[in-house]
């Protein structure tokens, strides 16, 4: 996974935090949290290409349905 | 000597329904062997044994009179503190909800009760679920019926141990990431994580709800066959359950596995995998050959790799909004561990969150094709390493801690996201004596092709039949 861009910085959760969020948080801590929303967005970054438009993720109950069916034993 | 607590669920069921030996005997000698072992191993929350040994001679009164009876009659198990029974303690493993009692019972432990169970306690976790080590900074220590030092794993520890000390006959669990299946595998036992829907979850305290799903422990496969059949099935409580069919798992087990196609990927699952744990998986294959099946070399879809960094996505940002009022209001009452696997959650976007649910479907079809399409089962390590011990899964170890905490969940998190059923069996042990284990992964639905094969396996080999020592009946 390519997490060389930064797009969350310790600044950006701060900010966040104190404008939104407001979870008591310790400043150590706060500077650790981006090293994995990094992750977590670079992930959610490479998959937008996949994104359908009317597709909803209440459909996957049915699509495990509609898998079993076509590739049943 | 106490040999109940050497058989195994299903046996002893059929030594009660026969009055080979009464749900009482039954019961105490559970009790017995929890009294002996819980001051050690800690897998016990909280208790109810009197009441249990009463409900075990209402079962005998019962089996007198004649009539029918359920298929776990007078069967003795115990649960993960965070099943919900009508004014009972439900923990969840916190400080936050200690003295929670809820008003209603989960469906699954309904059924279980209609089919004649027996509950004993609520059993140890990690606090609210959250966690692969077994750790809980609110509870006495839970440790390996194997070897104390080493971890039970978790979030379901208390299952694992449990039933691997032979204190209970078997257990429901809960799995968002590997938390039926983890805790199984390094207790030795056989841990099963139904289909997405499959079971109820209804009463079964939420951790991520896209994510979730409870699951038998037990010590055969046939075990987990028979408690499946009584807990799955659609629930007008749960609007995820699925309405497919339940087949009867217990009648079709004995099968056979003769033309099964299991396939063996080379990728992702055997990342990092230790050597002694490969040579387990290959001697368990060349057991699965010889009962028949042919073994297929699969190539995974690459995007499982991105799966494995989506899952914890999905997983974080819906946790952190199940706890979102506590963790403002009451964030000190959480222990170190948890309070912080919390905290990323708030971050994430929205969009982010919703990209990764609308690509599930997606990713599903392409491993469904990639995989399924050209065989039945999928065979792949559990624990990529053999179980670590309790030292070496100390948060004050830093990085080599949050390693730790990736690689015991990594071969297992990734099938939660997928939905898919998964079964984790004991096949060997490792040179410091700890249990290995391979998984069997199977198409949406398809338990019972998981069920054949893992029972095929214990049909050759006698890996789950094993006592840990401090387990072993006292003469």
């Amino acid at each position: 996974m390519d997490t060389s861009k930064k797009d969350f910085d310790a600044d950006l959760v701060m900010a966040l935090n104190e404008a939104i969020q407001t979870v008591p948080i310790p400043s150590v801590r706060v500077r650790e949290l981006p090293t994995e929303l990094n992750q977590f967005h670079a992930a959610a970054k490479l998959n937008r290409s996949r994104l359908d438009f009317d597709s909803e993720p209440a459909d996957f109950a049915r699509a495990l349905a509609h898998a079993a069916k076509e590739h049943g034993r | 000597m106490n040999v109940l607590t050497q058989m195994s669920l299903t046996e002893v069921a059929s030594a009660i329904a026969t009055k080979e030996a009464s749900a009482e005997e039954v019961v105490r000698a559970c009790v017995a062997q929890a009294e002996r072992l819980d001051p050690t191993l800690h897998f016990f929350i909280w208790k109810q044994f009197d009441e249990a040994i009463a409900a075990a001679r209402q079962a005998d009164a019962k089996l007198a009179k004649g009539g029918a009876l359920g298929p776990l009659h007078g069967v003795p198990l115990a649960h993960k503190d965070m099943y919900y029974m009508a004014g009972k303690l439900a923990t969840c493993g916190s400080k936050i909800r200690r003295d929670f009692r809820p008003t209603y019972t989960a469906t699954a432990i309904q059924r279980l009760d209609a089919a004649g169970a027996i509950t004993l306690g609520g059993l140890a976790m990690v606090e609210f679920a959250m966690g692969p080590h077994g750790y809980n900074q609110h509870l006495e220590q839970c440790r390996n019926p194997w070897n104390p030092a080493h971890i039970p794993s978790g979030s379901s520890s208390g299952s694992g141990v449990s039933v691997g000390a032979h204190a209970v006959y078997g257990s429901l669990g809960s799995d968002t990431g590997g938390s039926v299946r983890c805790p199984a595998a390094v207790s030795g036992v056989v841990g099963l994580l139904p289909t997405y829907g499959r079971v109820s979850r209804h009463g079964m305290m939420q951790m991520s709800f896209s994510l979730d799903q409870g699951g038998p422990l037990a010590r055969t496969v046939r075990d987990c066959a028979r408690l499946l059949g009584v807990i799955a099935g659609a629930d007008a409580a749960d609007a995820t359950s699925s309405a497919e069919p339940v087949p009867d798992y217990e009648t079709r087990l004995d099968a056979g596995i003769k033309g099964l196609r299991i396939g063996v990927p080379s990728t992702y699952f055997y990342d990092g995998v230790a050597p002694e744990v490969k040579a387990a998986l290959d001697a368990s294959l060349k057991v699965l050959a010889s009962a028949g099946a042919e073994i297929v070399p699969v190539r995974l879809p690459q995007s499982i790799y991105e799966v494995a960094e989506l899952h914890p996505l999905v997983m974080k940002a819906e946790g952190s909004a199940n706890h979102s009022n506590w963790m403002r209001e009451r964030s000190a009452e959480y222990s170190d561990q948890v309070r912080n696997r919390l905290q990323a959650g708030f971050f994430i976007p929205a969009t982010d969150y919703i990209q990764a649910l609308k690509v599930r479907a997606q990713l599903l079809d392409e491993f469904m094709k990639e995989v399924f399409g050209r065989v039945d089962v999928l065979h792949t390590p559990m624990l990529p390493m053999p179980v670590p011990t309790i030292e070496e899964c100390q948060p004050a170890n830093g990085v080599a801690y949050l390693n730790m905490v990736v690689a015991l969940t990594r071969n297992t998190k990734v099938v939660n996201y997928y939905g898919l059923p998964a079964l984790s069996v004991p096949c060997g042990f490792s040179a410091s004596g700890l249990p290995l284990a391979f998984q069997l992964i199977g198409r949406p639905f398809d338990e019972l092709s998981l069920l054949q094969t893992g029972h095929a396996y214990q049909g050759a080999t006698d890996w789950h039949a094993r006592t840990p020592p401090i387990a072993m009946p006292r003469m």
